[in-house]
């Protein structure tokens, strides 16, 4: 047991901070998210006290950590339509060139990203989430997928969209 | 790199969990850890608490009282809460009685009263800090500290009876606690402006060294070993006391002293506490300093590595520089003004102090 708690321990220590941010990135609230960062630290706990094998757990934790939101947002209807709701308007993702640049990343640079956090609170939590992962918490297309239960190609979908939409809105500042 | 993808990360970072949230929010994982299940509110009040507590394990009365008196904000706040202001009380009274009454076993009774001696002797560092060390606030204290020290002698009386092990493993892990904030508040005093604060500290940290002393009980449990005919060695403990001489018979397979492993795995588990705190902030500080930091934890762990065969003593040294280095950069993360690392209490050249 007591290697099950050292780890713990570890992952509390390494984790934390990046499981706040992502929480308070996506929830309007700073106590709220706080609370979230415990729950998701303690239903991990209660899993593999429980015996459950936690192969990787930053992963994992944000896994946990997004159900939480999740449920979050199911409860409070009161918050904007962010839900999950998709349509399909049979756009291609932005093929990336092919010297494997993106052109719409590239475009971005001619804002301040330092002020683009407000910017970014005023998308669709569908579309903070996978920009949050991508660019903030630093996880690769392929993990986000696997995060999210979604396919890759969503995933690229969801970020070339939110992409757009941030432009837009720096844009018109 | 992509420029504005660059300064936006380094925009959220300043999100981050300020050093109360965080102490907070490791004291709940640890709660849930000791107390080997999930305890979780039932009731959701307007702000879910970060104090958890299941209606079976707290009487009737108190789980009322908790229900009524608890509100998630009030609770969380109090934590910080130091003597001299308004939510200490609280703190005292309601937080730590039901952590109190959570505690079943002798074992785990000694470990509250352990953490809770712990929370006054930080209570003590941060008031020593900010200079307000008053005489009142070193009294009240260093008697609820006696109280705690004195729940935590009694208890692990009663576990001596079953075993010894577990009980010298605690005792131990007591007297390094009170060793390592002795020194940290020490040292703290050391730079206070206010002459009472620093008086006051001063006799504060030799009251907690005396204190440590008075808990050793090197003396009291003694051990012989006997090679049965099957290959075992058959290992009893001999616990004196005034009235009688009890024993406990322990079966092990090697010819370690079994006091002595299970001090060196407390050692063990405490360094890689110390470890996990100061990777989690070693950024914070300067290079030179995290790198002695560095070698002290390095030293620390090279002597835990080496411990097989040696003498209680030997151990015992282990987990006190274990201890010190994790109270030490605890610290070091709550009072960033101050510089208290690398402690020196602990030497940095190897075959140092």
């Amino acid at each position: 047991m007591r290697d099950i708690e050292r780890s713990f321990r570890d992952a509390f220590e390494r984790h934390a901070d990046e499981l706040f941010r992502h929480a308070a990135l996506r929830l309007p609230d700073r106590d709220r998210a706080l609370e979230l960062t415990q729950e998701c630290f303690l239903r991990a706990w209660g899993y593999a006290s429980r015996g459950e094998e936690i192969r990787e757990m930053r992963p994992f934790l944000f896994r946990t950590l997004r159900h939480l939101i999740i449920d979050e947002y199911r409860k409070a209807k009161s918050f904007s339509l962010d839900e999950m709701t998709e349509t399909d308007e049979g756009e291609q993702r932005d093929a990336l060139l092919s010297d494997g640049s993106n052109p719409l990343e590239e475009a971005m640079n001619r804002f301040d990203g330092s002020r683009a956090l407000r910017a970014i609170r005023e998308l669709p939590d569908l579309y903070r989430e996978v920009l949050a992962m991508r660019y903030v918490d630093d996880f690769s297309i392929g993990e986000i997928a696997s995060c999210i239960g979604q396919s890759e190609n969503v995933v690229s979908v969801r970020l070339h969209r939110g992409l757009k939409m941030l432009h837009a809105l720096l844009e018109s500042e | 790199m992509n420029k504005f993808f660059s300064q936006l990360k380094k925009e959220t970072h300043g999100i981050q969990l300020t050093s109360k949230e965080r102490e907070v929010m490791r004291h709940a994982l640890e709660s849930a850890m000791r107390s080997g299940s999930l305890v979780k509110s039932p009731i959701r009040l307007t702000r879910s608490p970060y104090l958890f507590i299941s209606s079976k394990l707290v009487s009737p009365l108190a789980f009322a009282l908790v229900v009524a008196v608890i509100g998630g904000g009030t609770a969380y706040a109090a934590e910080a809460a130091v003597p001299g202001e308004l939510l200490y009380t609280f703190k005292v009274q309601v937080n730590e009685k039901v952590a109190e009454v959570l505690a079943i076993s002798s074992e785990a009774k000694a470990e509250v009263h352990t953490k809770l001696a712990e929370r006054r002797m930080k209570e003590a560092e941060v008031l020593t800090s900010r200079g307000e060390l008053t005489t009142e606030a070193k009294t009240e204290l260093e008697t609820r500290l006696e109280d705690h020290a004195a729940r935590v002698d009694s208890e692990v009386e009663v576990i001596e009876r079953e075993d010894p092990v577990a009980a010298a493993d605690i005792s131990s892990r007591f007297e390094s606690a009170l060793a390592a904030h002795s020194a940290l508040i020490e040292r703290l005093g050391e730079e206070v402006e206010d002459e009472t604060s620093r008086r006051e500290s001063v006799r504060l940290a030799a009251a907690l060294k005396e204190r440590g002393k008075r808990l050793a009980r090197g003396g009291a449990v003694s051990i012989t070993a006997e090679r049965s005919v099957s290959g075992d060695i058959a290992v009893q403990t001999f616990v004196k006391s005034d009235e009688s001489a009890i024993t406990a018979s322990i079966v092990l397979e090697a010819n370690d002293d079994p006091v002595a492993v299970r001090i060196g795995e407390s050692a063990s588990s405490t360094l890689e506490e110390a470890e996990a705190r100061f990777n989690a902030f070693e950024k914070n500080l300067n290079a030179t300093t995290a790198e002695r930091v560095k070698k002290q934890l390095q030293k620390t762990r090279e002597l835990i590595k080496n411990l097989h065969g040696k003498d209680k003593e030997v151990y015992e040294k282990a987990l006190k520089d274990a201890k010190t280095l994790k109270v030490f950069i605890e610290a070091q993360e709550k009072f960033e003004q101050r510089e208290l690392l690398p402690t020196l209490e602990i030497g940095e050249e190897e075959g140092g102090r």
